[in-house]
């Protein structure tokens, strides 16, 4: 029952109606109210309100006709801080209203917002006096007339951990070893390992130099002496 | 012909139909259609509002279709009230403005009521006219309510309202809209111009149950206006025929 949720301690309860069934405001709130037991009289004149009264306002869409979006806001509010109001609704119809500031300004004041999506979904966002802010997602049947909701439920997808044997996830072995492969492995040296060995054994290095046949050697110690270099 | 009236609901007693005409469309052939239903009904009368149209337009199209509008006016049957014809005066600028046309339209109603009409249509063709020269939306959609309201208040009358340029007046149109009782969408077709084919026709059918407001059918056609007629189409119908 969509009433279960609305009516109670929200004070501003607003419907904001993306789908274009404002003409039906009237009969799915008093739908909800007669769920809830709510008695309710429709008055066009000024009425005096008395000790624990619910007020519905007209459609949006037709308070923006006579008044400007100043005169709603400073209303809706005069009717929030009046004690013997215990709540208000109000619909609006994003199709229906010109003014492009109302629909986020009533939601900003409102403490309760009901967003007809689509015509089998709708959510609830309410905010508690404490602050907290929870938004619930919900299939509804108010297109049939029914004020039957059902909520729908987000499931979470936990990522289940397995246990990875690293051994199945490469093309080649690691660390398992048959006995040959282990004693091939351990007299493999490699190439670094080969110069270091060499090092080790020679510890003066020399230059070896064999000459080819077709080398020319000075036998004089400096060629270039009998030159006069200042 | 008859097919289009009886198709759009001009037959059925709706009381509040809209047409919404979509740009680079002209709906004026389901007007034509529908006066000429409207005349054929006995003891009925119709006061036309043309502002898209002048009244000779509407007269050569009731000869094509096959009724006499002239004939009508002489019997006093048919009442056109034409903003466009004096616009150049400034009274006449400054009654679009106000709601004077709407009282005049009132005063008709009444009168015909009183010399005991039955079936009174009161066509509005169209409301972009009054926002172009200068009426307000909210203004517009108050006249709307009031012809509504005024349904109610008349057995036998019903209201026809077009709105031209809804692709502009989305506002009003979606306002409007939802006070009918059944509305009718002209839109060109988006995949282009065919020679068999100038548009499409979305019909939509409200119904109320216990003041609950449901829709009772909806149902899209395509529709090519010959000489003398229009021709209906169901949308997959055409094809390669041999």
């Amino acid at each position: 029952m969509i009433s279960t949720q609305i009516i109670g301690n929200y004070k501003f309860v607003l419907f904001v109606d993306d789908v274009g069934i404002e003409r039906n405001s009237v009969k799915i709130l008093d739908n909800i109210l007669r769920e809830a037991n709510l008695l309710y009289e429709i008055n066009d004149g000024s009425v005096t309100v008395l000790k624990q009264t619910n007020v519905i306002l007209e459609a949006i869409s037709r308070l923006e006709l006579e008044y400007n979006e100043k005169d709603i806001f400073t209303n809706i509010q005069k009717l929030k801080l009046n004690e013997n109001v215990s709540q208000i609704f109000a619909w609006i119809s994003s199709n229906n209203v010109h003014s492009k500031i109302l629909i986020p300004f009533l939601e900003h004041m409102s403490e309760l917002i009901v967003t007809i999506k689509s015509n089998n979904q709708l959510s609830i966002l309410s905010k508690s006096k404490s602050g907290n802010v929870k938004l619930k997602e919900y299939h509804h049947e108010l297109m049939n007339n029914k004020t039957m909701i059902k909520e729908i439920k987000i499931e979470k997808v936990q990522e289940q951990k397995e246990d990875v044997n690293v051994d199945n996830i490469g093309t080649f072995k690691i660390g398992q070893f048959t006995a040959e492969e282990l004693e091939a492995k351990r007299n493999l040296k490699l190439p670094f390992e080969k110069i270091n060995s060499i090092n080790q054994e020679k510890k003066e290095a020399k230059i070896i130099y064999t000459p080819d046949n077709v080398d020319d050697f000075d036998e004089e110690d400096d060629p270039d002496n009998d030159l006069q270099f200042i | 012909m008859a097919l289009l009236v009886s198709a759009c609901g001009f037959t059925e007693p709706r009381k509040f139909i809209t047409i919404n005409e979509s740009c680079d469309t002209d709906g004026s052939f389901l007007i034509s259609s529908l006066i000429g239903q409207r005349l054929r009904q006995q003891s009925s009368a119709i006061i036309l509002v043309c502002c898209h149209q002048s009244l000779k337009y509407y007269e050569t199209c009731g000869r094509k279709l096959g009724y006499n509008l002239s004939m009508s006016i002489s019997k006093k049957s048919f009442i056109a009230i034409e903003p466009l014809r004096d616009i150049i005066e400034a009274t006449t600028l400054k009654s679009i403005q106000s709601d004077k046309w709407f009282d005049d339209v009132h005063e008709k109603i009444k009168d015909f009521q009183n010399n005991g009409v039955r079936h009174i249509s009161v066509i509005i063709d169209d409301v972009s006219f009054f926002r172009t020269f200068g009426c307000s939306e909210a203004q517009l959609i108050k006249i709307s309510i009031k012809l509504n309201d005024l349904t109610r208040q008349y057995d036998g009358l019903s209201v026809i309202l077009k709105i031209g340029l809804t692709d502009l007046h989305q506002h009003l149109a979606n306002n409007i809209q939802d006070l009918s009782d059944c509305s009718i969408t002209v839109e060109r077709m988006k995949s282009g111009d065919f020679w068999d084919v100038d548009g499409k026709l979305i019909i939509k059918k409200i119904k109320c149950d216990n003041g609950f407001y449901s829709t009772e059918s909806e149902r899209t056609l395509l529709y090519h206006i010959g000489d003398h007629n229009v021709k209906l189409i169901a949308p997959g119908e055409h094809g390669l025929k041999f």
